[in-house]
């Protein structure tokens, strides 16, 4: 299945685009779209270690399934107040 | 008037005029908006029942804020002050964390390199 996922901030300007479409298998994890976004856009490798991915607005958990109806982001380096 | 407050607390939070070492004009928020919302009503939530808060308001701004504006405003009221100083602290930190916003500076001497 494809996932899309949400860029945002300094790592939409890491990964030149305000989202990243990656292949995954039928049942995969959070922790797994991670890997897979990491050996898709290079670039966010460094800044994946302090980030989260949020599915459809919550944070989410390593082992959380994902589907293609989800809305996932990836939620790193946050600046505000 | 605040029902039982006996504390009114505010926090302001301001753009410097510097960042990074250099002289800004001022600093351009944005945000995953439906998240950022329902993240920052969560953390006044959870700080109004810890602290038995009488109320809290919380306003971000988004968009460009120059320097020496207020990005973002706090106002708890609580029947003591410990516990309105204890929120703001709390919400801050709170906020910082997990909520989904990002600036980025819009420098006064701007180069082909910033963006």
């Amino acid at each position: 299945m494809k996932i899309n996922i949400l860029l945002f901030g300094p790592q939409a300007k890491l990964a030149q685009r305000d989202r990243v479409t990656i292949e995954l298998g039928a049942d995969t994890t959070v922790k797994q779209a991670m890997l897979t976004l990491r050996d898709t856009v290079p670039e966010l490798a460094e800044s994946l270690n302090v980030s989260r991915l949020a599915v459809n607005h919550e944070y989410a958990c390593a082992d959380e399934h994902l589907t293609e109806d989800d809305e996932v982001a990836l939620i790193g380096m946050v600046s505000g107040g | 008037m605040i029902e039982g407050a006996g504390a009114v607390v505010t926090f302001r939070g301001v753009v410097r005029p510097i960042e990074e070492g250099r002289p800004l004009r001022g600093l351009d928020y944005t945000s995953y908006e439906p998240m950022a919302q329902q993240q920052l009503h969560r953390l006044a939530q959870r700080a109004a029942d810890q602290h038995q808060l009488a109320c809290v308001h919380l306003i971000h701004s988004l968009g460009f804020v120059g320097i020496h504006e207020a990005s973002l405003l706090v106002l708890v009221a609580s029947k003591h002050r410990k516990a309105a100083f204890r929120a703001i602290d709390e919400i801050l930190d709170d906020l910082k964390r997990d909520v989904p916003i990002w600036k980025s500076p819009i420098f006064a001497d701007r180069t082909e390199g910033d963006g």
